[in-house]
């Protein structure tokens, strides 16, 4: 019953926050500048102006943590790289999307062959979550991608080292939906259909 | 691979069971770490020559070749039919190791790379009989044998890897903090110096994002899917998860269930058990499984979890991230 309140709940946010203000136009060309391919297994991601991440994926957790009491901007490199490495895949941030926060049924399939993908949706901004509380986010180190865009590399509760898109900051610690999903800094494994 | 307090991190990756493996290792010795790591991959070599169904001289082989008389068999295949069994029991005989004849009668005959690869990967011919799947009938013996009735032959895919996994992440467990991921099903012991193993669910309607971030100790994860390993037999899907109740290919409305247990073989089981149950029978079951949390992806798009999972994992697309940094208080 608590799940399928939870789900409900959602579904709610989800619809609630479809319609609401358009991104940043830079975090839209900033997307639109992501190339993916999808490859068995791997992805290969060209990322205009965020080679930086292959820099930061190089920084594991530990030395984050020695060096948590440092706030420390990264310089630019201004190398843009391909990369390859599924690690450092998964850290990439993306953008939150509708698509994403959906829960609720939008098409029914009853032949289990073909799922088509969820599509990809507006950015959700502005968007106040159901959580009205405040947090200081425990940021452990800034970046900067080669735009000079910052990004910060946030520990969540449990330890867990997260990139947050600078300008999501102020948006979670006010208890808002962040622009760009949260994507962790040292992810290892990834469960998948085997 | 960076130092941190004397601790780095080792990475090996290999191929072994038709799919990838990756293990990672901490330990303050690097030649160490690496000697561990490419043991795994001796053992998972050895396990795999032992318990595929696709080797006819592996010992499972010969185990199904011997269906009808009594086979001696090593500790290891013993033990793992004996769990199986076990499973078998428990689950209601949803899980059931007997499956072998069905997966063969639908399709899955060869390995999946190679029903990919080759054109008969598109199956004709009329669809046979469901075939029975009933492993009710075998017998244990403690000295070691095994006697499976007449028509009946095993397929310990996923427990057998499951345990390889769990097993693998055991010895490397005794260097340092591990984590090992065979395909998506992956165990993990010990927690790294700075922060938990951290692994993502691949949300299976469009495998480049996620559907969850886990964070894990002494822990494993197992998906089941419809996704993948599936073909067409005469213009229709079949696929890998046979229901043993029918003995055909599953029909669910669930497409996809990961499991978080604290051994991956139970993982394994119970996403394989929960799938093939569907929805509403599937939750049941879970609600009843002490210790396990899981996420379900429905063919609708919609998604359900159960147990403790909205407070072990982050899943975009039902809590914020806000919820994630006050999840442990």
């Amino acid at each position: 019953m608590r799940n399928e309140n939870k789900t409900q709940n959602a579904t709610q946010k989800s619809r609630s926050q479809q319609g609401r203000t358009k991104p940043r136009s830079d975090a839209k060309s900033l997307m639109r500048s992501l190339q993916v391919t999808t490859a068995v297994g791997a992805v290969s991601l060209t990322l205009a102006g965020w080679g930086w991440m292959s820099q930061v994926e190089a920084s594991n957790a530990a030395q984050l943590a020695e060096d948590a009491a440092t706030k420390l901007a990264l310089t630019d490199t201004g190398m843009s790289v391909p990369i390859a490495n599924r690690a450092a895949t998964l850290a990439l941030p993306q953008a939150s999307t509708g698509a994403t926060r959906q829960s609720a049924p939008t098409s029914t399939t009853a032949a289990p062959t073909v799922i088509a993908p969820t599509p990809t949706a507006t950015p959700a901004t502005g968007t106040a979550s159901a959580t009205t509380q405040t947090v200081k986010l425990d940021i452990v180190q800034w970046v900067k991608t080669n735009a000079g865009d910052p990004v910060a590399i946030v520990r969540d509760a449990r330890g867990v080292l997260w990139y947050v898109w600078g300008d999501d900051v102020p948006r979670i610690e006010q208890g808002q939906t962040p622009q760009y999903q949260p994507q962790p800094v040292n992810a290892r494994g990834r469960s998948r259909h085997s | 691979m960076k130092p941190a307090g004397g601790m780095q991190i080792a990475h090996h990756h290999f191929r072994a069971m038709g799919t990838d493996v990756d293990a990672w290792l901490w330990n303050s010795h690097e030649q160490r770490a690496h000697n561990a790591l490419r043991m795994v991959e001796r053992f998972f070599a050895k396990t795999e020559a032992r318990l595929s169904r696709f080797r006819a001289d592996s010992e499972l082989s010969r185990l199904n070749r011997a269906a009808g008389s009594t086979f001696m068999a090593s500790p290891v295949l013993f033990g793992l039919v004996e769990d199986a069994l076990a499973w078998r029991t428990r689950t209601g005989g949803i899980f059931d190791p007997a499956v072998l004849p069905a997966l063969i009668d639908a399709g899955y005959d060869r390995s999946f790379a190679e029903i990919e690869a080759g054109p008969a990967a598109v199956r004709s011919g009329p669809i046979a009989p469901a075939h029975p799947v009933n492993a009710a009938d075998i017998r244990l013996d403690p000295n070691g044998a095994i006697a499976l009735p007449p028509g009946v032959a095993l397929d310990l895919g996923g427990i057998a890897k499951g345990w390889t996994v769990q097993e693998a992440v055991h010895q490397l467990g005794m260097w340092g903090p591990c984590l090992v991921d065979a395909g998506g099903d992956i165990a993990c012991m010990g927690r790294p110096p700075a922060e938990p193993w951290v692994v993502t669910v691949a949300d299976p309607r469009d495998e480049t994002r996620d559907l969850a971030v886990l964070s894990l100790e002494n822990e494993a994860v197992a998906t089941s899917s419809r996704v993948k390993r599936q073909w067409l037999r005469d213009g229709k899907a079949a696929h890998h998860l046979i229901d043993p109740r029918t003995g055909a290919p599953a029909v669910t409305n669930v497409l996809s269930v990961t499991v978080v247990a604290p051994r991956l073989p139970d993982a394994e089981i119970h996403a394989k058990t929960a799938l093939i149950l569907g929805e509403r029978a599937g939750r049941a079951y879970l609600a009843d499984c002490p210790d396990v949390a899981a996420i379900l992806v429905m063919d609708d798009n919609r998604i359900a979890t159960s147990g403790a999972f909205e407070e072990r994992a982050y899943v975009p697309s039902i809590s914020t991230f806000i919820d994630r940094l006050h999840a442990a208080g």
